[in-house]
């Protein structure tokens, strides 16, 4: 039966089922009003299954298809079309205009603002043209003259600085934001200025409960101790006249005379007697039993009892005191040590795994086992719970010793079996009571104390002390006798925690408020558990719904409202000015005052000094005085003439200049904001933390503190660390591609402060490729943990920003200079000396590079794509060399963990030519060196011997070993992992390295056992020299195969004279190497071939016929095939090929749309016509981003389309270009000229508009030389030509055609959607075709 | 645009009509009066094989005016331990969302709500996410993370549940 695919309804006349599209089956059929709801509903227009577009058919009343659509109809339709949409065009085109043009030039204003301010500009002309123009207009310039300045000048200046303050304070605002979920930042505040005050006096009272209960701890076994002593003295008499009985009998009385019988026996001593006595009680009580036996007999038993008697009697009396007030006194060191113990035994299990945040702050304050925890879910398995009940574990062992756990068990133990115990004397059982009441007193807060103290230590703010004195106040209201023990435990905390009360405890949180309350009101948690369940089923009520004042303003409300393109621009400009006022305007200002004041200060003292130096170093080296010539211009000139305009006043507007003030004014912040801070940090100790406003101040400097550290540590590992090494590979790549050593420069030149970037670029590349290669030998030849010291890049355990602030500063500096250094010297080594050197001393003139014109630079992508090719040929060079290397210098254990039996030692020859004729020796009968002279007498017939030397030692097998335990590796030890010496004291820096105790990330405490020959340093250079070698080696092989494979094949096959390249074979030129590279990367696979092949003759005689030239030609096809698909396969090639490249098509497109505005020599002919381009570009632009669809961007293809042939017609018809006239001695200096930006400067000078011009030298400088000829046509050189007319034809019609087409169909929709809204009409749905008859089950 | 109530009315009335004809095995669904079509209960029996093997499951389907446009809402009234359904009985399942408004785009769109799915469909889905819990998308972290780390102690928790829901 056929039924409605949605309402499940049959087919009726009136509402028949259709079936629009592919689908079969019992969901063929629909009706056309409840596909029409769901497509409403939806908003979609193809099928949910099939995805075939619905297809409707207007369908005309039979009145109405006979009228005709007059012209006013059409135009009436036109209005109310263009009333729809002209809102919102205004709004795209305001906004156009406000982020275009409006906010870069008020961007750029406060900028200028703040120059005047600062006193670097005086105004010249009115205010507003002097702050707009920045001071470089005359009054007489007409409107458009200054629109056009705007827009040449101003705007890029608004850009710039919006991009480079923008990037600031987002990098800023991003390290902040990681700042604020770092662990790390409390630990500091910690360890500087104290814990805060509410909790450092919950873990101060948990310090001196600790302290409490070890003294009782102390006491328990002394009690015990002395009891057993009272039962041995029992058995047995002493000799002396001092009787055991009394000695033991434990109380005053016997003490009083014992003490009298002392004393008379002291009196009776000689003062050397006395002396040993005192000594040996005081100083060393362990001695006792190694009394030196020249004392007399009686001397000695004297000496056994007197220190016996006062040994007990110390005891007696700690006994019976209540604990001293000094011995509760908490020293800064035992606080430390304590808050140290407690981290580390916390922040295993509170924090998780160091680098993963704590998922959740706990739900709620642990319910510790002093109090009942309040479980009423049962289903809910709270993990927290169990990992807090671990951490309090932990703590106890902390807070109790690690004997305490035990204690508690002990003591079950004693209560159960008492009589195995020793009698309890009578006298005996009031200490025995009160230490029983004093252990109960103990056992049951600490682990009330340690879930306070792991709150207090690790938690979030929560504000224990109050949950603390509600669960007291709830308990004491809950249970009203609880045991008088239990409650007295509580008093200290309670106490503790109201003198807390006056501090200001942050919020609680929603989850926590709930908790307390439920502790507070237990019948609130009993009345709660599930009470939705259960309930009578009710209709489910959508939430209300806010109700939206929808007031016809359409230009306030909806989106890109003018609401929001004024509020959008306050905001940024409000912005601009603080952002701009706080690290522009301001450091400014101090840094010129900071200058001032240490000049005239200076001045004072040396009144002669002068500012005015010149740079008079002259050497006979060329390249030495442009070194110093470079120095001296970029960085002493500018901080010379820097001081001497901030003291005369005459400052200017000299971007190092200004660059290097902003810095030395924040450089005065970050001073004093470091004075501040250690003049807190002094004011405060562990135990005196501050608090208050100060402590409040510290933590925001401190915040501050960080992200400037932060961003002054990235800056430098991200800029400047780069753009060293762009420098040095840059000029390493001068005497390669540059013909005149003395002036380089790399392309593209970019204008002012962006110069850097290109180099930064190179020397990321660099740094890139350097790392690959690293982590390619790390992966593929060496050992694991052979380079540790070189974290894997891939690591996930980096935290970047968490390192910047745990480490000191100095370190990571130092870390990164040596980096640095490291990189430099490799640089130096590898490339700038051969390639100078080459360039310099080579007889034959290898370098540079053969080029013929600039932009053949773009053929090095290719060159990288070949070396990416040369990746597997490479990897088993280095393998090779590597093996070599190691084996030569008896390495291979430590670095490849191929141990062998002949590196452990050296051969030892009979005489000096028994070395060029004998064998091997016996590996297997090692000989000690002063032996091998008797060997030698004793085996005639041997030549040679094997003297083992060096040794074994530790060293780690992970790259991810802790860094710690590396300290503890690399000490000689035997095979067997014996040390062969004592362990060297490790120096203890680990407070200087790690001041804030941060967790290392890596815990890799494994190691191996290597080899490791004598002389181990010298060996490790020599190896780095075997690299060296190697690698020279190598790229001589690349171009000595250049020359035999690139070089012959270009000649043989002519390509060389497409190419227009030298004849000479010894010129490396990239062409031929390329195809070198990739033709040499195939050489590993046809090498792998051949051997197959080989492997088969041998097999079978008949396999013989497999290879063929075809079938390797084939293979070889196949396989750099499937090289060149694995490269566009790799993950980054993926993003651009798929991603990429269609934005790249829109960036291209946008950039030819805009060439003519930000361009403004090609546009100046014609205002108007460039104005209207603007706007046009803007617009075309905007919908481009608003609708990015593949349909938009068509549309938007025509308009760049359009805009190209507006811009060439313009260009075409300006009556500037007049070539007739041209002097000849101008076109014999333009022809001299390389870059677009000279022939501009060199026209504008001439007064003649520069566009044919640009063409053809980029056209000229564009293409390959064989494509050269292709230029003169579509070059549009002189307009005179019949080949630019013939260009400007095509290129027209082309375009016309386009636009007509697209006009015609849009005309015909527009048509279309007249008639559809001013006729009756009906939409039916078209079925589909071919299925009618089938399927009706 | 609202669908004519009528629309909502006759599937509804449809479905009703089909599920009694041909009913599915362990599951029971009908309105809950006969006058409003708009809110039915079902019962679920817990899959066999499964830790909810002998559970009885009771639910209730609210369905929106503008069914089956848009998907209607299901919530147990059971009280049942499983990683996509809340703790106060909501089910979470892709069969009930609709497309559109998942911007983390867990389930892909053929799995949404449609106009194409039916009360038969939803019901089955349930039953067979009751057997084969999906994680990607956990409603109850507990059960989740239990159901992933603990199959033991989550079995034992749901198997309690039952024997406690069944009130024996």
């Amino acid at each position: 039966m056929k039924t409605c695919r949605i309402c499940r309804g049959e087919g009726t006349p009136d509402q028949p089922l259709f079936h629009p599209c592919k689908c079969r089956g019992s969901i063929k059929y629909i009706h056309q009003d409840c596909l029409q709801f769901w497509l409403d509903h939806s908003k979609k227009d193809t099928c949910d299954i099939c995805n075939t577009k619905f297809n409707f058919k207007v369908i005309y009343s039979d009145d109405s298809i006979s009228k005709k659509l007059s012209f006013w109809l059409l135009l009436k339709n036109l209005f109310s079309q263009f009333m729809h949409w002209q809102n919102y065009l205004t709004k795209i085109l305001l906004f156009g205009l406000c982020v275009g043009f409006y906010l870069p030039i008020s961007i750029a204003a406060i900028d200028s603002f703040y120059d005047f301010l600062a006193g670097i500009q005086k105004f010249k002309s009115g205010v507003l043209d002097s702050i707009l123009f920045n001071n470089k207009i005359s009054d007489d310039l007409s409107f458009s003259e200054k629109l056009f300045i705007l827009q040449r000048d101003t705007i890029p200046k608004g850009i710039t600085i919006a991009i480079i303050y923008g990037a600031i304070v987002l990098a800023i605002i991003l390290i902040q934001n990681n700042l604020a979920g770092d662990p790390g930042v409390q630990k500091i505040i910690n360890k500087r200025i104290g814990l805060e005050p509410n909790r450092q006096k919950l873990l101060l009272n948990a310090l001196i409960e600790k302290k409490k209960h070890l003294i009782l701890r102390r006491k328990s076994d002394i009690f015990y101790q002395l009891r057993l002593e009272n039962e041995l003295y029992d058995k047995s008499v002493e000799e002396d006249g001092l009787s055991a009985q009394k000695v033991a009998k434990l109380d005053l009385q016997s003490i009083l005379e014992l003490q009298k019988l002392l004393v008379e026996r002291i009196n009776k001593l000689t003062p050397n007697q006395y002396e040993k006595l005192k000594s040996i009680c005081t100083e060393h009580p362990e001695t006792l039993n190694e009394i030196p036996y020249d004392v007399s007999k009686h001397e000695r038993s004297f000496i056994v009892i007197g220190v016996a008697y006062l040994d007990r009697k110390f005891r007696l009396e700690f006994m019976c005191k209540p604990p001293a007030e000094e011995s509760l006194i908490v020293t800064e060191e035992e606080f430390k040590q304590f808050l140290k113990d407690i981290s580390d035994a916390t922040s295993h299990t509170a924090n998780g795994p160091p680098n993963v945040p704590e998922p959740e702050p706990a739900p709620a304050p642990p319910p510790a086992r002093g109090f009942n925890p309040i479980h009423n879910n049962p289903d809910v398995i709270d993990v927290d719970e169990q990992l807090r009940d671990d951490a309090i574990d932990r703590l106890l062992n902390v807070i109790n010793g690690p004997r305490f756990l035990d204690n508690i068990n002990e003591q079950d133990d004693r209560d159960e079996g008492e009589d195995q115990r020793p009698h309890l004397r009578a006298e005996d059982q009031p200490n025995w009571d009160q230490f029983r009441a004093d252990v109960d007193n103990i056992n049951d807060p600490t682990s009330r104390l340690a879930a306070q103290v792991l709150e207090a230590a690790t938690g979030p703010a929560i504000p224990f002390a109050e949950a603390m004195a509600m669960a007291n106040e709830d308990e004491a209201a809950a249970a009203p006798a609880p045991a008088p023990a239990h409650n007295a435990n509580v008093d200290p905390f309670a106490n503790a925690n109201r003198v807390d009360d006056n501090i200001e405890l942050p919020p609680l949180r929603p989850h926590e408020r709930e908790f307390f309350r439920n502790i507070v009101n237990p019948e609130n948690v009993r009345r709660q558990p599930r009470p939705q369940f259960r309930q009578p089923p009710q209709a489910v009520q959508d939430p209300p719904m806010p109700i939206i004042d929808e007031e016809p303003e359409p230009f306030w409300n909806g989106p890109l409202s003018i609401k929001l393109i004024l509020t959008a621009t306050v905001l940024v400009k409000s912005v601009t000015l603080f952002v701009l006022f706080l690290l522009k305007c301001l450091p400014y200002a101090l840094g010129k005052q900071t200058i001032y004041s240490f000049y005239t200060t200076l001045h004072y003292f040396f009144p002669n000094m002068s500012l005015n130096h010149q740079n008079t170093f002259q050497s006979n080296y060329k390249p030495l005085n442009l070194f110093v010539d470079f120095i001296w211009r970029n960085i002493i000139d500018t901080v010379l003439s820097t001081i001497s305009n901030v003291t005369n006043k005459t400052l200017s507007d000299n971007l190092s200049e200004k660059i290097s003030i902003q810095l030395l004014g924040i450089g005065t912040v970050a001073f004093s904001v470091y004075c501040i801070m250690k003049y807190l940090e002094l004011k405060s100790s562990q135990l005196k933390p501050l608090s208050g406003n100060s402590r409040s101040l510290y933590i925001i400097l401190l915040q501050m503190k960080n992200t400037f550290k932060v961003f002054t540590l990235m800056f430098i590992e991200w800029c400047l660390f780069p753009l060293i090494c762009g420098i040095l590979v840059e000029f390493a790549l001068v005497p390669i591609f540059n013909e005149d050593l003395y002036n380089y420069h790399l392309e593209p030149r970019l204008f002012g402060f962006l110069s850097v970037i290109p180099t930064w670029f190179l020397g990321t590349f660099f740094m890139y490729f350097f790392a690959s290669y690293v982590s390619m030998i790390r992966s593929k030849i060496l050992r694991t943990g052979v380079l540790f010291f070189i974290r894997p890049s891939d690591d996930p355990n980096i935290q970047l920003v968490h390192d910047a602030i745990m480490r000191p500063f100095g370190l990571r500096f130092s870390r990164i200079l040596l980096s640095l250094g490291v990189y430099a010297i490799y640089i130096l080594c590898e490339f700038i000396l051969v390639s100078w050197s080459i360039r310099l001393f080579s007889p034959i003139a290898i370098l540079p590079f053969h080029s013929n014109f600039n932009y053949e630079k773009l053929a090095y992508v290719g060159l990288i794509i070949c070396a990416d090719f040369m990746k597997k040929p490479l990897n088993i060079y280095w393998k090779y060399i590597f093996v070599k290397c190691c084996s030569l210098l008896r390495l291979s254990s430590f670095l490849l963990n191929e141990d062998h039996a002949n590196e452990r030692g050296k051969i030892v020859y009979k005489s000096f030519f028994a070395r060029f004729n004998s064998k091997s020796p016996n590996y297997n009968n090692p000989v000690a060196y002063s032996e091998t002279k008797e060997y030698f007498s004793s085996h005639p017939d041997e030549t040679c011997c094997f003297v083992p030397d060096g040794n074994y030692v530790r060293a780690p097998d992970d790259d991810h070993v802790a860094r710690n335990f590396v300290r503890t590796l690399f000490v000689a030890v035997t095979k067997s992992d014996r040390l062969l010496e004592e362990t060297p004291a490790l120096p203890d820096d680990e407070e200087k390295i790690n001041p804030y105790g941060d967790i290392d990330p890596f815990d890799v405490n494994t190691y191996t056992i290597v080899y490791r020959p004598p002389q181990f340093k010298p060996r490790l250079f020599l190896l780095f020299a075997c690299l060296w070698l190697a690698s020279m080696v190598f790229t001589f092989g690349i171009y000595l195969s250049n020359i035999i494979i690139g070089k012959t094949i270009f000649k043989i096959t002519t390509l060389e004279s497409v190419f227009s390249l030298p004849s000479e074979y010894y010129k490396i030129d990239v062409y031929t190497l390329s195809l070198t590279m990739l033709l040499l990367s195939q050489l590993n696979f046809l090498i792998d071939i051949v051997q197959r092949q080989m492997q088969a003759t041998n097999d079978s005689p008949e396999a013989s016929k497999l290879i063929s030239m075809k079938k390797i030609v084939r293979s070889m096809y196949l396989n750099i095939r499937n090289t060149i698909t694995e490269f566009f396969n790799t993950f980054a090639m993926r993003v651009i090929v798929r991603h990429a490249a269609y934005n790249f098509t829109i960036i291209i497109y946008i950039g030819l749309a805009i060439q003519p505005v930000f361009n403004p020599h090609l546009i100046e002919p014609i205002r108007i016509g460039a104005l209207s381009m603007i706007i046009f570009t803007f617009v075309s632009l905007i919908s481009s981003f608003l609708f990015s669809n593949a349909k938009s961007i068509k549309i938007f293809r025509y308009i760049t389309v359009f805009t190209i042939v507006l811009r060439l017609i313009f260009i075409t018809f300006s009556p500037a270009p007049q070539f007739t006239n041209l002097k000849p001695e101008f076109i014999e200096e333009l022809q001299k000229l390389n870059t677009v930006e000279e022939i501009i400067n060199l026209s504008l000078k001439n007064k003649i508009t520069p566009d044919p011009l640009i063409i053809q030298s980029v056209g000229n400088t564009l293409l390959p030389p064989f494509l050269r000829p292709a230029i003169k046509f579509f070059m549009l050189g002189e307009f005179t030509g019949v080949e630019a007319w013939i260009y400007i034809t095509v290129w027209f019609i082309a375009a016309a055609f386009i636009a007509v087409s697209s006009a015609i169909k849009l005309w015909s929709k527009f048509v279309e959607l007249t008639k559809q809204i001013y006729f009756d009409n009906m939409k039916v749905l078209v079925n589909t075709e071919g299925n009618d008859d089938d399927d009706d089950e | 645009m609202p669908p004519k109530f009528s629309t909502a009315h006759k599937r509804l009335l449809r479905e009703l009509k089909e599920i009694t004809k041909n009913p599915i095995d362990g599951i029971i669904a009908s309105p809950l009066n006969d006058n409003d079509l708009f809110h039915w209960r079902c019962i679920i029996t817990g899959p066999n094989d499964t830790p909810y093997e002998f559970g009885i499951f009771e639910a209730i389907l609210n369905f929106p005016s503008d069914y089956p446009l848009s998907p209607p809402t299901m919530k147990f009234l059971t009280p049942i331990f499983h990683p996509n359904i809340y703790k106060d009985g909501k089910v979470c399942i892709s069969i009930l969302h609709s497309p559109g408004n998942d911007p983390l785009n867990y389930e892909s769109a053929d799995e949404r709500w449609g106009p194409l799915q039916s009360i038969e469909k939803i019901l089955l889905s349930v039953s067979s996410m009751i057997a084969d819990p999906n994680p990607n998308s956990p409603a109850n972290i507990d059960a989740a993370v239990l159901w992933r780390n603990n199959k033991d102690k989550y079995n034992e928790t749901v198997k309690k549940l039952v024997i406690d829901s069944l009130s024996l």
